[in-house]
């Protein structure tokens, strides 16, 4: 089940969610049933708001190398360097 | 044929004009012009009277009201511009002129064209087909971002998904996004983040400008680039109005950098809410459905009793009945009993001793009844004379006539007169009193 859960996507993992809380309100499980689903939709919102800060606040520039690799370095967006070349 | 030469032939004005007419008209019937307005005027008829001319010769022009419909622009004097029209001699004047049909700002309605040619080109190659297109990740990891690092689209698409989604991981690949070559660093740009990988979406975006800056995004190579990307390709070039062959190509177009940014990052406090609100009806559904059940465990356990209480019960019945028991059979003895003392009275009373005893009464009892009713009887007897005495005296005429009442009689049989049409006028009657009587004479019979 966990192993299921870290491939599904952010989206199907949400439509997932929203299933599991439809049925546990609508459905009429018994209480073994409903305490697992219970379980799974814990879990899931969990894993999904980890899903949702997982991602480290970055900002780069791309940058080739000779053989055209990427290289990267942080972009440093001041308001001194931003020309009006486009308007 | 020599003698031609010298064989005159002589026009009117007229005529060298209608055939001078004649041949230009036909010949220049639909001519495209390029040059520069001058002499600009509009009289009150709204036509537009003009010079084109350039640098060595120049023509007059006219564009009718109901030409300028299509017009996209308000030309004015100086300016270079295209024109579409044929050629017009005015016979009273001898001259000749241009009629404008379609004018357009020079330069432009080169692009414009070619860009019509390469959309018509590639749509029809399937290159824009709705097929194509692939989805956006709900939620993008890394977004590459194609454009100038220096202008104000990446400074307003960084900003706005920084907003949305504040952890948002953002490569900027930045390139020359117009003049020569731009096109290429940006298929280049394109090929590389797709042949490096590692990227969730890639967005290419300038800011507005004119047909010719954004010309780059119009160009052949990066609609191929855009249209071969294994990665989602956002583009937005330009303002809302404008739209560019690589937003075609793409698979979405936005209509401005900041929409893109909007469009590729979905709001992180709406979706955490989202989540937080799916959490709290799982705890709500999970508690209640608990509830419920708690409830029906503890209805059951009623229903089931408590065994020591059942035992209490029993014991109780058993009291109750054993304390029946006992009295039925008391209650029994004690019937019996009552029923005997019943017997022995009745005995008693029907001895011959006690008959005895009762007929002496008895006779006792009738004696002194004798007695009182012979006594009673000769009262009653005393009673009843006086009575009758009293009712004889009532009834004897004496005491009618004491109470003042007379009896009037007819002599001389003296019959009693009860009507007075028994006697006549004058007819002697005699009345007897209680003292006395009277003899009268009938006076007068009423």
């Amino acid at each position: 089940m966990t192993k299921k859960e870290e491939e599904l996507t952010f989206e199907a993992g949400l439509a997932r969610l929203e299933e599991l809380v439809h049925s546990l309100e609508s459905e009429d499980l018994d209480l073994d049933r409903s305490l697992a689903v219970f379980e799974e939709g814990v879990r899931l919102a969990r894993h999904l708001n980890r899903k949702l800060d997982e991602a480290e606040k970055k900002l780069e520039l791309l940058l080739k190398d000779e053989e055209g690799r990427p290289l990267s370095e942080a972009f440093n967006l001041t308001a001194g360097e931003a020309e009006e070349e486009e308007d | 044929m020599t003698g031609d030469l010298f064989q005159r032939e002589i026009l009117t004005v007229s005529e060298l004009t209608d055939r001078l007419k004649d041949l230009l008209e036909t010949a220049f019937s639909q001519v495209w012009i390029s040059g520069e307005v001058s002499n600009l005027a509009v009289p009150r008829s709204g036509h537009y009277y003009l010079t084109l001319k350039d640098a060595r010769a120049q023509i007059r022009a006219v564009m009718f009201r109901t030409q300028q419909r299509y017009l996209a622009f308000a030309p004015a004097d100086g300016q270079e511009v295209l024109v579409r029209g044929r050629l017009s001699v005015y016979e009273p004047r001898g001259e000749y002129q241009i009629l404008i049909e379609y004018m357009e700002p020079r330069g432009e309605g080169a692009l414009r064209l070619a860009f019509e040619r390469l959309k018509a080109r590639l749509a029809e190659e399937g290159l824009f087909d709705e097929a194509r297109k692939k989805r956006l990740p709900f939620l993008p990891g890394r977004v590459a971002v194609v454009t100038s690092p220096t202008g104000a689209a990446v400074r307003d698409f960084i900003r706005v998904a920084r907003e949305r989604y504040e952890n948002a991981v953002l490569s900027i690949y930045p390139v020359r996004v117009q003049g020569d070559g731009a096109a290429a660093e940006i298929a280049g740009a394109i090929e590389d983040l797709n042949r490096w990988g590692g990227f969730d979406v890639i967005v290419l975006t300038r800011g507005g400008g004119s047909l010719e800056d954004l010309w780059a995004f119009n160009e052949e190579v990066v609609a191929r680039a855009v249209a071969a990307s294994t990665i989602p390709v956002v583009s937005a070039v330009g303002h809302e109005i404008d739209f560019s062959i690589a937003d075609f190509a793409a698979d979405l177009r936005a209509p401005t950098p900041t929409a893109a940014a909007m469009l590729v990052f979905r709001e992180k406090a709406a979706l955490k809410d989202h989540l937080a609100g799916l959490m709290g009806r799982l705890g709500a559904a999970v508690r209640s459905r608990t509830a419920l059940c708690r409830e029906r465990v503890a209805h059951g356990a009623t229903r089931l009793g408590d065994p020591s209480r059942r035992l209490a019960d029993r014991r109780l019945r058993l009291d109750d009945l054993s304390g029946s028991l006992t009295e039925a059979v008391v209650g029994r003895i004690e019937g019996r009993r009552r029923a005997m003392q019943a017997a022995e009275h009745r005995l008693a009373v029907a001895s011959p001793l006690s008959r005895l005893a009762l007929s002496r009464v008895r006779l006792l009892g009738a004696r002194r009844a004798l007695v009182q009713a012979g006594r009673t009887r000769a009262a009653q007897v005393r009673e009843r004379l006086a009575l009758l005495a009293a009712r004889l005296s009532d009834l004897s005429p004496l005491a009618v006539l004491q109470r003042g009442f007379a009896v009037v009689r007819q002599p001389p049989e003296m019959r009693v007169v009860r009507s007075s049409r028994a006697v006549r006028l004058g007819e002697r009657l005699n009345v007897l009193l209680f003292e006395g009587e009277l003899n009268v004479v009938v006076d007068e019979v009423v």
